[in-house]
């Protein structure tokens, strides 16, 4: 056993540069998997088990003042009452829309329990705590803002499944409290059933609640899955392309040491051992380095997946992982070093000592007969001497690039379906009514006296129900003509006149209508009967009507304005400008400050990190190549310097090798990612009931995809790079005494 | 006669600590002589043929060859030196296995830059010369290895090179191989081609060299 293990602990130390690919190529590997299993994780049901972790409320209700709180049979636990308000918070010139401000002092009761994600909780009056989508990225622990006219110091940042309020003070702090009505959160013994509870003004259900998370979330859920099994399948493959490249490499010696005396056996220990001495510290290193990675990545899903908490990954995950892996280098070393203990020692040897074999002779001399400078054909000519490391590379390569199609498609894509959702090219400013009593005229007039104002409308809602159905329906309405508000259409015509209405995707599904339908519906002013126009682009998870609000009579509820402004002006410089006006009338934001908007600024993040980690194990894939052909061909890199090949002309044909390999990789990615492309978005668009406008899915323009394209060729050359540069350095004295 | 190799107080080492591969070494040879250099293993005979063949650099001393200072030289000056100056033929004869004979001897002049019909004429005329003309379309895997010597040879002088360093050129082959290539370098050096022979056959040596050089523990003698 002394042997073997000397054997193995000598293979290790001696081919250094080899271990070094070996070491890296594991840790980086490690590293993907755990990220892509967190992320796997992470993508499971996210709403539900923030739901079970904060045993969120089912039932979010609002009381009068005065009202007295009855429990029901029906309720199994509740938290509260708290005292809530409506107010807008201001820091500085920000300010943001209007949000419920809850007086509480426990950060965990029995229902809504609260996390932390920055900060510390509530210890007295003069502080606050703000839910994450207030904080935003710019209001911070240790801030001051203002809340009905109080200053009081930002002392966390937490977190409400169901989103209870928008931030929480100190029950006894009065001044911003005063006049609050009762918020009272329960968990319910069946959350279909609604309690009757005498007294409520207002309740949320958290259906509703994780409706609309979900219907955010789930169209992230299939890309960020893509992703983690696009970067598990490339780990694999690499890793055995290394280490069996690395064994592979060893024949010679397996030769020698089989003559003087190993068993198969043996090999296949010594082997094995030699691998798993570089692969088990790299893959705890890797996980290691996965599980730091996966702290801000897991909390960019988080955002994504608007369930923001302190991202986990499970220790099971690392230790999958470990086993994982270990086991998977173990099998890649001991395939090829069965093979080579079954040969003879001498059939060894001779493998060891000429692997190129019979295989591309053909081609080389056909390469040679190319008007091309020598090092370009001897490159070239190269990938066919190995067909299976070259397949092998290149299938790392079209997975490389395939990712960076993929990537490129998918985050024009969530723009496109950020600005068809926000509308920000045709409606960019959004102005809410804050003042009590609401005075919408007063703000309308306001914002047509405002330069650079070119069109506004009022925008306002109701829910509404098709009789016979039980499935939510919400009506927009505009004054008059809001053509220009910008909703994508994606068949038929805007609405004419009152009557008619244009309807979103998921109410033409819901509903089994059609445009050119009518449908009857109930809203609180009566039944009425609208006809359906046009079906236009809507990525909100409930169903939706866009009509004139002429024909609905007083039932509507009040939304805001939306405004659409001249060309060239600045909407941020426009609504500071506007808020100024309104004072306390009302408050003005800029649509693409949305909170959609955040998450798609995660999403690509997510996008571009999981895109760089995937690209550089593609690239790691061909360094490996690059390395292990160089080291067979030392000797005939000697023997070409000896006749006069410079180093530039070794670097240049080193890399070469590698470029048809890239080119083709890269030219088989670019339909391929297309295809995982338009397959992946309708399903995505599915999942979350839209039906996707065609400039959110043909988003590749012909000279992107050559770029795309050449990706591969570039890939495949930065990866050819490092050992490029060894081989030119080598000096041909040293290549030539080399075996 | 001018000298086309000139060596100055040449030293080489490959470890601080050990002693040297080759110790002052002073040797000048003059164009058109055929010299041989000799010593028993690990006397330091490829180290001086490494270093005339800018192969390696001295620790000290200057290397000289047709007027070119070589230890002043770059890596990439250096390849262009050997394109066209010198031509070297092995002891295993280094031929690229999945080259034809042909492509093989065509491999220095590609790498010169030199034009593809001249080069594929001067080709044609080595390997006719050599008695290779049937045998050009040929991989070296199917040549015997007198055959391949040849081939090694016709590659090392495809670029006209004022010198050839031949490092044991009899070493693989049998003898009545081993008499053709020394016969062959005779008739070259005869033709006024400059060889630089490392050998240590002496019945070699004598056949094929206008001098003798001996080559001990780093030092030379009878230059």
């Amino acid at each position: 056993m002394t042997a073997v293990w000397q054997a193995a602990l000598a293979g290790a130390r001696r081919r250094r540069s080899q271990s070094l690919v070996v070491f890296v190529v594991v840790l980086l590997s490690a590293a993907t998997t755990l990220l892509a299993a967190a992320l796997l994780i992470a993508s499971d049901a996210p709403f539900d088990r923030a739901f079970t972790r904060q045993n969120g409320a089912h039932l979010n209700a609002v009381f009068a003042p005065s009202a007295t709180v009855f429990d029901d049979p029906a309720v199994t636990a509740k938290a509260g009452p708290y005292p809530v308000v409506e107010a807008t918070l201001s820091k500085g010139r920000q300010q943001r829309p209007p949000g419920v401000v809850a007086g509480r002092s426990e950060q965990s009761p029995a229902v809504d329990r609260l996390e932390l994600t920055a900060g510390r909780w509530l210890t007295g009056p003069g502080q606050i705590v703000l839910s994450p989508i207030t904080a935003g990225t710019t209001w911070k622990v240790g801030d001051r803002v203002t809340v009905r006219d109080v200053d009081v110091e930002v002392v966390g940042i937490a977190s409400s499944v169901t989103a209870t309020a928008a931030a929480w003070v100190w029950p006894g702090q009065t001044d911003v409290l005063g006049g609050a009505e009762q918020q009272l959160l329960y968990r319910l013994a069946d959350p279909s059933v609604t309690p009757d509870l005498p007294g409520l003004t207002g309740s949320t259900r958290y259906q509703l609640v994780k409706l609309q998370v979900e219907g955010r979330l789930k169209p992230m859920v299939p890309f960020v899955v893509a992703f983690a099994v696009l970067g598990l399948v490339m780990s694999t493959l690499i890793v055995v392309n290394v280490v069996a490249g690395a064994v592979v490499a060893g024949y010679r010696v397996i030769g020698v040491r089989k003559a003087l005396g190993f068993t198969p056996g043996q090999v296949v220990a010594a082997y094995a051992g030699q691998i798993l001495l570089i692969a088990v510290p790299a893959c705890v290193l890797g996980v290691a380095g996965g599980r730091l990675l996966s702290i801000p990545l897991l909390a960019g899903a988080n955002t994504a997946y608007t369930v923001i908490a302190a991202p986990t990954v499970p220790w099971w995950a690392d230790v999958l992982v470990l086993a994982g892996l270990t086991l998977l280098t173990g099998l890649a070393a001991a395939g090829p070093a069965l093979r080579a203990g079954r040969l003879s020692a001498t059939r060894a040897i001779t493998v060891g000592r000429a692997p190129r074999g019979g295989h591309g002779f053909r081609i080389r001399r056909a390469l040679a007969a190319l008007p091309l400078p020598r090092p370009i054909t001897f490159g070239l000519a190269s990938p066919f001497t190995r067909p299976a490391r070259t397949a092998v590379t290149m299938v790392a390569i079209l997975l490389g690039v395939t990712t960076v199609v993929f990537a490129a498609g998918l985050s024009t894509s969530l723009t496109e379906l950020a600005a068809a959702g926000n509308r920000v090219e045709q409606a960019p400013v959004l102005v809410a009514v804050v003042g009590r009593p609401p005075r919408e005229e007063a703000v309308r007039a306001l914002i047509e006296a405002q330069p650079k104002t070119a069109a506004v409308t009022a925008a306002r809602e109701t829910e509404a129900r098709v009789p016979g159905s039980g499935l939510p329906l919400r009506i927009r309405a505009y004054d008059g003509d809001a053509s220009w508000t910008g909703y994508p259409l994606l068949s038929g015509r805007w609405y004419a006149e009152p009557g008619e209405a244009v309807a979103g995707a998921r109410l033409l599904s819901s509903f089994g209508v059609r445009v050119g339908d009518e449908l009857t519906v109930d809203t609180p002013g009566g039944r009425t009967t609208v006809r359906i126009v046009g079906e236009a682009f809507s990525n909100g998870s409930t169903a939706v009507m866009i009509m004139d609000a002429a024909g609905l009579g007083g039932s509507l509820v009040w939304h805001g304005f939306e405004v659409s402004v001249t060309p060239g002006t600045d909407p941020h410089a426009y609504a500071e400008t506007l808020n100024t006006a309104l004072g306390e009338a009302g408050h003005a934001q800029v649509s693409a400050d949305s909170q959609e908007n955040e998450v798609v600024t995660a999403m690509l993040a997510l996008i571009a990190t999981l895109t760089l980690l995937l690209t550089a194990v593609a690239g790691l894939g061909v360094l490996n190549t690059v390395v292990l052909e160089t080291r067979e061909r030392v000797h005939e890199i000697g023997v070409l310097k000896t006749l006069g090949m410079t180093p530039g002309q070794v670097r240049l044909m080193v890399i070469s090798s590698m470029l048809l390999i890239g080119a083709v990789g890269g030219a088989l990615a670019v339909p391929l990612g297309r295809l995982l492309h338009a397959w992946s978005l309708p399903i995505m668009g599915e999942a979350a009931g839209l039906t996707l406008p065609p400039a959110v899915l043909a988003v590749y323009r012909p000279a992107e995809l050559v770029a795309l394209g050449a990706a591969g060729i570039l890939l495949a050359a930065i990866g050819a790079l490092l050992p490029a540069g060894w081989a030119a350095r080598s000096r041909a004295s040293t290549a030539l005494r080399a075996e | 006669m001018t000298d086309l190799i000139r060596l100055s107080a040449v030293s080489k080492r490959y470890e601080q600590t050990g002693p040297p591969a080759l110790d002052g070494v002073d040797l000048t040879v003059a164009a058109g002589e055929a010299v041989a250099v000799m010593g028993p293993s690990g006397s330091g005979k490829s180290t001086l043929l490494n270093l005339v063949a800018g192969l390696d650099r001295p620790t000290s001393g200057d290397v000289e060859v047709a007027g070119t200072a070589l230890t002043r030289l770059s890596e990439k000056a250096l390849a262009r030196f050997r394109r066209s100056g010198i031509g070297i033929v092995f002891q295993f004869f280094h031929l690229i296995d999945d080259l034809t004979a042909r492509d093989n001897v065509l491999v220095p002049a590609d790498l010169a830059g030199t034009g593809r019909r001249a080069a594929r004429a001067r080709a044609t005329e080595l390997l006719e010369s050599l008695g290779l003309a049937g045998r050009a379309g040929a991989y070296p895997a199917q040549l015997s290895g007198g055959e391949r010597q040849r081939v090694a040879i016709a590659r090392a002088l495809i670029n006209r090179p004022p010198l050839l360093l031949a490092d044991e050129p009899t070493g693989a082959v049998d003898a009545a191989t081993g008499e053709q290539v020394a016969e062959l370098l005779r008739e070259l050096n005869r033709n006024g081609q400059t060889v630089l022979l490392v050998t240590h056959d002496a019945d070699l040596a004598k056949r094929c060299a206008t001098r003798t050089i001996e080559v001990r523990d780093g030092r030379v003698s009878g230059a």
